[in-house]
C-alpha cells in the first residue's frame, strides 16, 4: 500500500469535512479573543496615585509578549480534530471502509499520525496568526510598550509544537476510547475540570506533582523563545518546569499515548 | 456437491478453482462462539449465497475473511492470500459489509474520492460507477439524505471502483424495496456475467433464490451444508431447503447434548455406587 496514497486519501477526509472548517474557525476565535481580551483585562489593572495614572502592565514589554503568546490557545481545537481523526471513523463506520482499502492497519495508523500533526500545525499557524493581528489591532488602542523582537517567533514556535501535540495526544486518545463523543468529553473533561482540580489541591499541599499536569506542562511551554529576551511569563501564577523540560514531558505523554493507541488498533476487531 | 458438514467443502463444478476459502475458521467473542470451525472454498466465477438466520455467524465470517477481525483459530484465504498480505486488495476483491459505512456529511462523490485516493484509483472512476449503480445524479448530495436503497447502491458502487474480479456483499438487499431488490438481483447477474466471483451472505432466502449458483448455510456458527443451489435445493425451494436442514441440524445437536447429558449422568452415578 502506497503510504502517500495514505496520506492524500486521510487529507480529503480532512478536507471534505465540515466539522474541520468550523473547528477551525473555532479555533481562530478562542485564540483572537483570549489575545483580544489580555489589553483590556491588564489595562484595567492600572492604579491611579494622586488621581495619575501610573505607568500600567502594558507599557512592560514581557506583558505585551504574554498577550501575544495569549494567540497560541487554539491548541484545544487541534485536540480535538486529532481525536476525531480515529474516533471519528468509528462513530460514523466509516472505519470498516478504511481499513477495507488498507488493510495493513500500521500504515493507516502511521497516516493519521502524520495528518494529526499537519492538522495541529495547520490550525494553530493560522489561528495564532490571525489571533496576533487581531492583538495588534486591539493594542493599538492602548498606550503599550512594543513587543520583543523575537515575541512572534517565539508564538511561532509554541503554536506550532502545541498544535502538533496536542494533536497527537487527541489522536491517541481517540484511537484508545474510539467513542468520539466520550474522547472530547474525556479530553475537555481533563484539560478544563480534572487537570485545574489536580493542580490546586497539589498546589496547597506544596507538591511539585502539579508541574508534571497538562495544563502546567502547556503553561510552561508558553516561555519558549528562539531569541535572549527570555523571561518567566510574567502572567504566570506558579512555577513551571522550564520550556524545554515542558515540551519534552509532553512529546513523551504524546508518545507513550501513541504507542498505546497503536498496540490496542493493531489488536482490535474493527466494528 | 451433496452438502457438507464439517468436511471440506469446494463449491461450484468439480476441479473449478477457489476463490476464497475458509480453513477451520472458528471465531469466538468472550463466551460466544461465533463461528465453530468453518471449513469451506468458494469456486472462481459463481454467485455463492452464504445464507443463514441472523446470528448464524455470516458477517462474523466475512469480516474475518477481509482482515477486519482476528479468527480465534483458523484462517481464511482470498484469491490466494490473506487480505492484509493482498498489496492492493481493493484493486481485485470489492466489499460491501455495512451500508453505513460512508461519512453522512460527505457528498457521494466525496465520499467514493476518499476510497480512490486510498487505493490509487483515478478519480474518473467515481462517475463512472456511480452512473452503473444509477446514482449519477446524487452524486452531490450528502449521504445523510439518502434511503437505505441508495446507500447501498453507493456500497456497490464504492466496491466496484476498481473493477474487482471478486465481490463480496453482506446483506445487500436489507432495507431495499421490491423494485430495489429486483434491481439488485439482476445487477449481480450482470456482474455475475463478466466472470467475477460474488459472496453474498443474506438472511432473506427469496432474494437469493434466483440469483445465487452456490449455496453455504451456516447454521449457529457451524456449516450444515454447502454445495450448488439445485443439488441442496433437490427440487425444492431455497426456503423449504434451509428450513429443513436447519430443522435436521437441530435435531443432531439435541440428540448429541441428550447423550453427552446421559453419559454424565451415567458416569455420576457409577461415582456414587462405588
Amino acid at each position: 500500500m502506497n503510504f502517500a496514497a495514505l496520506l492524500k486519501s486521510e487529507l480529503r477526509k480532512v478536507v471534505f469535512a465540515r466539522s474541520t472548517w468550523w473547528l477551525l474557525i473555532g479555533a481562530i476565535a478562542f485564540a483572537s479573543l483570549s489575545t483580544a481580551v489580555m489589553p483590556l483585562v491588564l489595562d484595567s489593572t492600572r492604579s491611579l496615585v494622586d488621581g495619575n495614572a501610573m505607568p500600567g502592565p502594558l507599557m512592560d514589554p514581557n506583558m505585551v509578549d504574554a498577550i501575544f503568546g495569549k494567540a497560541s490557545a487554539g491548541y484545544y481545537f487541534a485536540m480535538i480534530l486529532g481525536a476525531m481523526l480515529l474516533a471519528g471513523e468509528f462513530a460514523k463506520g466509516t472505519a470498516i471502509a478504511t481499513f477495507l482499502a488498507a488493510p495493513r492497519r500500521a500504515s493507516v495508523l502511521a497516516a493519521k499520525i502524520v495528518m494529526a500533526a499537519l492538522i495541529g500545525l495547520g490550525v494553530q499557524i493560522i489561528s495564532a496568526a490571525i489571533a496576533s493581528v487581531v492583538g495588534l489591532i486591539v493594542l493599538t488602542g492602548y498606550e503599550h510598550a512594543d513587543p520583543h523582537p523575537s515575541a512572534f517567533a517565539d508564538l511561532t514556535l509554541t503554536a506550532c509544537i502545541s498544535g502538533i501535540v496536542m494533536a497527537l495526544i487527541g489522536l491517541a486518545v481517540g484511537a484508545l476510547i474510539r467513542n468520539q463523543t466520550a474522547a472530547i468529553v474525556s479530553l475537555l473533561a481533563w484539560m478544563f475540570l480534572i487537570d485545574p482540580i489536580l493542580t490546586v489541591v497539589l498546589g496547597s499541599l506544596q507538591n511539585e506533582g502539579s508541574k508534571f499536569l497538562f495544563t502546567s506542562l502547556i503553561a510552561g511551554m508558553m516561555d519558549l523563545h528562539v531569541g535572549d529576551t527570555a523571561t518567566r511569563n510574567p502572567l504566570a501564577t506558579m512555577e513551571f518546569f522550564s520550556p524545554l523540560i515542558s515540551v519534552l514531558l509532553l512529546v513523551c505523554y504524546a508518545a507513550v499515548l501513541v504507542g498505546s493507541a497503536l498496540v490496542t488498533s493493531l489488536r482490535r476487531d474493527i466494528d | 456437491m451433496a452438502t457438507n458438514t464439517q468436511d471440506a467443502a469446494t463449491l461450484g463444478s468439480a476441479g473449478a478453482a477457489s476463490a476464497i476459502s475458509f480453513n477451520h475458521l472458528t471465531k469466538r467473542f468472550k463466551n460466544q462462539l461465533a463461528v465453530n470451525d468453518l471449513t469451506v472454498e468458494v469456486a472462481t466465477g459463481r454467485i455463492t449465497g452464504l445464507i443463514g438466520p441472523n446470528g448464524a455467524g455470516k458477517s462474523t465470517a466475512l469480516r474475518c475473511l477481509l482482515g477486519l477481525a482476528t479468527p480465534t483459530t483458523g484462517e481464511t484465504r482470498i484469491l490466494g492470500s490473506h487480505y492484509s498480505q493482498l498489496a492492493n486488495p481493493m484493486s481485485r476483491i470489492g466489499a460491501v459489509l455495512d451500508s453505513r459505512a460512508f461519512n453522512p456529511g460527505l457528498t457521494a462523490r466525496q465520499n467514493l474520492l476518499v476510497l480512490t485516493a486510498a487505493a490509487g484509483i483515478a478519480d474518473s472512476r467515481v462517475a463512472e460507477v456511480l452512473a452503473q449503480v444509477d446514482l449519477a445524479e446524487a452524486a452531490n448530495k450528502r449521504v445523510k439524505g439518502f434511503s437505505l436503497g441508495m446507500k447501498q447502491r453507493l456500497s456497490l458502487a464504492g466496491a466496484l471502483l476498481a473493477n474487482p474480479e471478486v465481490l463480496i456483499l453482506d446483506e445487500p438487499a436489507n432495507g431495499l424495496d421490491p423494485i430495489g431488490i429486483a434491481w439488485l438481483r439482476g445487477f449481480l447477474r450482470e456482474l455475475a456475467v463478466e466472470g467475477r466471483t460474488i459472496l453474498v451472505s443474506s438472511h432473506q432466502l427469496a432474494e437469493l433464490e434466483h440469483t445465487i449458483d452456490d449455496v453455504i448455510i451456516l447454521h449457529k456458527g457451524s456449516l450444515i451444508a454447502a454445495g450448488p443451489k439445485a443439488e441442496i435445493t433437490n427440487g425444492s425451494s431455497l426456503e423449504e431447503a434451509f428450513l429443513a436442514l436447519t430443522a435436521a441440524a437441530e435435531a443432531q445437536a439435541a440428540e448429541a447434548k441428550a447423550a453427552t447429558e446421559a453419559k454424565a449422568a451415567n458416569a455420576a452415578n457409577q461415582e456414587g455406587t462405588k
